[in-house]
């Protein structure tokens, strides 16, 4: 079979997306909540491949669909960020609360709480995708394990 | 097993669950045409399995073809479509007088219709000056005499008139940049007032006020509460001042009270209807400062206490919500815009407020239900950049926030143009129109650039 120039975008784009989707999903589903951060992660996606030519020589590929993303979003943060509750016959030993109180943190730290500790990404990584320092990144993290361990009723 | 512990595998079971992500779905072109609605979804938290199969059905119905396809229109509120259109220049640097160097900084419903004020560097030096209009789209700039020589820091209407406070120099303008020490400028409080905006006249202050000399005196800001005029500011003997006023006129100092013992300075002055609101600081001996509220009903009885909530921010702008105080600003050291809401203007609830760059919320308004909030952002921050490289010399960029409830506050879409790109200094809305006062863009933080008048007419 003959390989068309569109073929070899598409596997290109395969390849380029086999990293990025899950990594995009994490942020925006960490800023939007479930639904609405797949659905972000899904119009982010779509704008890559309709403008793969530009985007396949960003420096910052995923952190450009990231904003795509995000921008998108709006439209649904209207409504609140919701996490389902935590399973309990798969993870038992997961705080009930736990979703309620992510859904509860402010936005920039519940990112980088669940980014960090959650999907054990770097500061530098999470730096790069949502285009702040790495300084105010630790200082989300900072704030956000704390407020967290707080509503959990842990003390310090 | 610890919190982090318990987030990882919440989170390792989030991406268990996740839907794969086909990305070879947007390339078939076999996919639903365009204009295919999305399912509507219920907000409100529901058992996984049922958010699972809705996510599926999405994807597997319409999948990434939407994406492809015209777009959905994505829910926006009134506010937001209303924002982007309608928007007119009224006035421009040149029109208003106010040279290469000038600034406008406040606006507000009063006079014959709309009052505004700043700085006009036509001349040299500069001037304080005045301008005002009927219908906020043709602009006049009053006789300056008044101003001559002075300096102009805050105006408010009372009843058909309206009163401007700031300083009186003597030696020299305000605007010479002579050092106050030791030679040149010696400044006083100072206060102005017009029964319609436009004939002004100076309070003649020496008795009232004071004369000083090597001093460096001055009103901030002032308001009209029910009960009548409260200005703020320093005070002749370099401590901060508070005055009250029935008439503008005739003036009292009240900094003599109890609630204004030791050191102590009101950053933001507000009122609710009734009430004056001063927000500020106290400071001990050692001066660590705490931020501290003052309230009161008649200018002659006022109550302080410690503020709550603020953390270590600043706080730039205010409105009132019903009978709750909305607050905005940013919080330091890292410059990130921030609000806040408050029911008795004390105890202070942090908003959420959506992801962004560093920057500010300068203002906040309430034309209707919705709450906008006008600052900026800056572009592309690099890491450990300090407050005061984020504030003087990084680039900025116009930034609106839009807030339902003024505990959620969203940042919008980027409109292109808006307002010809420059930053909002001030904003008033009347009856459903918006005045906004725009520095002109790639003005810095110190450096004025001139600035436009634009208004949104209310929709008829």
């Amino acid at each position: 079979m003959v390989r068309t120039v569109r073929d070899e975008r598409l596997d290109a784009f395969t390849v380029f997306a086999s990293s990025a989707a899950p990594r995009l999903a994490n942020a925006l589903v960490a800023l939007l909540g479930v639904e609405a951060g797949h659905d972000a992660t899904w119009e982010a996606l779509g704008h890559g491949w309709e403008n793969w030519e530009k985007v396949s020589v960003m420096d910052n590929p995923v952190g450009y669909l990231y904003v795509i993303g995000r921008n998108s979003g709006r439209g649904s943060r209207k409504q609140r960020v919701v996490f389902p509750d935590p399973p309990v016959d798969r993870t038992p030993w997961v705080e009930p609360a736990l979703s309620s109180v992510l859904e509860e943190l402010p936005t920039r730290q519940r990112q980088a709480v669940m980014l960090v500790h959650g999907y054990g990404w770097t500061l530098s990584e999470v730096a790069e995708v949502l285009h702040v320092s790495k300084t105010t990144v630790q200082k989300h993290v900072e704030r956000g394990v704390s407020r967290l361990r707080a509503e959990l009723g842990v003390s310090q | 097993m610890n919190e982090m512990s318990q987030l990882k595998d919440y989170c390792d079971y989030l991406v268990e669950v996740q839907d794969e992500f086909d990305v070879t779905r947007l390339a078939d072109e076999t996919m639903p045409l365009p204009g295919l609605i999305r399912p509507h979804r219920s907000p409100r938290r529901r058992g996984w399995l049922v958010a699972l199969s809705s996510a599926f059905v999405t994807l597997v119905v319409f999948g990434g073809f939407v994406l492809l396809a015209q777009r959905p229109t994505p829910a926006t509120n009134s506010l937001l479509g209303d924002l982007s259109e309608g928007w007119v220049e009224a006035a421009n640097s040149a029109a208003l007088g106010l040279g290469d160097e000038g600034r406008l900084f406040r606006v507000i419903a009063g006079g014959p219709g709309f009052v505004a004020t700043g700085v006009a560097c036509d001349t040299e030096p500069c001037v304080s000056a005045i301008w005002v209009s009927s219908d906020g789209v043709a602009w006049s700039r009053v006789e300056d005499d008044p101003f001559r020589d002075h300096q102009i820091f805050d105006i408010t209407a009372r009843g058909q008139g309206v009163v401007a406070v700031g300083s009186t120099c003597q030696f020299g303008s305000p605007f010479s940049g002579e050092n106050v020490e030791g030679e040149g400028v010696s400044c006083a409080p100072a206060v102005w007032v017009s029964p319609d905006g436009v004939t002004w006249t100076k309070v003649e202050n020496d008795e009232t006020f004071g004369v000083c000399t090597l001093c460096d005196a001055q009103f901030n800001q002032v308001v009209d509460a029910g009960f009548g005029l409260v200005a703020t500011g320093r005070g002749l003997h370099d401590g901060s001042a508070i005055w009250i006023s029935s008439d503008g006129s005739s003036w009292a100092s009240v900094d003599d009270l109890e609630a204004f013992d030791g050191t102590w300075g009101i950053d933001y002055l507000v009122t609710d209807g009734p009430r004056v609101i001063g927000v500020g600081f106290i400071c001990d001996a050692s001066f660590a400062c705490t931020a501290a509220t003052w309230i009161s009903e008649n200018g002659t009885d006022w109550t302080r206490q410690a503020t709550q909530g603020l953390g270590n921010a600043s706080l730039m702008g205010f409105d009132v919500v019903g009978s709750s105080g909305v607050g905005v600003g940013a919080g330091l050291p890292d410059v990130m815009p921030l609000a806040w809401t408050s029911t008795d203007w004390i105890t202070w609830t942090e908003a959420q407020v959506e992801e962004g760059s560093a920057g500010i919320m300068l203002q906040v308004v309430v034309p209707g239900g919705e709450l906008v909030a006008f600052g900026y952002e800056v572009t592309g921050p690099e890491a450990n950049v300090s407050p005061e490289q984020i504030l003087f010399e990084m680039e900025k960029q116009q930034a609106i926030w839009l807030s339902a409830d003024s505990r959620t506050w969203e940042r919008i879409a980027d409109i292109p143009g808006l307002v010809g790109g420059g930053i909002i200094a001030d904003i008033v809305h009347d009856d459903g129109q918006l005045i906004a006062l725009v520095t002109n863009p790639n003005a810095s933080f110190i450096d004025a650039n001139g600035a436009t008048i634009w208004i949104r007419p209310s929709k008829p």
